[in-house]
């Protein structure tokens, strides 16, 4: 294995790890998303020219993984409940969660799961990744009005709900 | 802030477990593997079907050569 990739692993895996738990909350899915996004970015690393390029990728590569196996997932559990009749559901909780957050925190990230796909990943990325954005419209292919529209109507739902409890 | 922001801007960050370089590594060296086998089977594919031709050629210069167009004239001129 290369050293670039090395490098690149241990820069990114924090990133790459923690994103993957916003979007499934589970910390062995979120193992498995990581493994598949480095084994697709060490397939790419030729085509990364500078820092900031290779972080877009990142994300992008991240998101979208996380998306696929969310879908995955989505399309087993409804076999499961048509063909085993299992009703029963796990309720997740993000490792990373403050314990005076906690009860707050799973109730936001239920609600973001419920989020249609867009929405999700632009709230995501704005308000636990931070980032900015132009930089979201960047990982999304999106543009930066589309951006703002997909926050401002996921921090609606949210609001919504959050305040109607 | 809101409370619910404030909540999600303050996550642990958490640290990913370090068997993921370990798997990456052994799904690598294994598709690796996958590959140089198939590169094998390739240059053994390549190198049969120009075997094949090379035998075939033979084969049938040799047989051109006993039914050569002048070994009629020859036998027509022997029994004149």
């Amino acid at each position: 294995m290369s050293e670039n990739f090395e490098e690149l692993y241990h820069l990114q895996k924090k990133r790459v790890y923690n994103l993957a738990l916003h979007y499934v909350l589970s910390e062995d899915d979120a193992a498995d998303i990581a493994q598949d996004v480095f084994i697709k970015l060490f397939e790419k690393t030729h085509l990364f020219r500078n820092q900031s390029e290779t972080t877009t990728w990142v994300y992008r590569i991240t998101v979208n993984t996380c998306i696929d196996f969310l879908r995955r997932k989505k399309r087993h559990a409804l076999k499961q409940r048509i063909f085993l009749r299992d009703q029963s559901s796990i309720v997740s909780v993000h490792p990373g969660l403050e314990l005076e957050n906690k009860e707050l925190g799973m109730k936001i990230f239920e609600l973001i799961d419920t989020l249609p796909r867009h929405q999700k990943s632009c709230f995501i990325l704005f308000e636990i990744e931070q980032l900015k954005q132009h930089e979201i419209a960047a990982i999304l292919g999106l543009n930066i009005k589309a951006v703002e529209s997909l926050l401002f109507r996921a921090r609606k739902f949210l609001r919504q709900h959050l305040t109607s409890e | 802030m809101e409370k619910w922001t404030h909540s999600l801007r303050n996550l642990t960050p958490q640290s990913p477990p370090d068997w993921i370089l370990e798997r990456i590594q052994s799904t690598r060296n294994a598709s690796n593997k996958q590959l140089n086998r198939l590169q094998w089977y390739t240059v053994m594919g390549l190198v049969a079907c120009i075997a094949l031709q090379v035998m075939a050629h033979f084969r049938n210069t040799q047989s051109s050569s006993s039914y050569h167009p002048t070994a009629s004239v020859h036998l027509y001129l022997d029994e004149v």
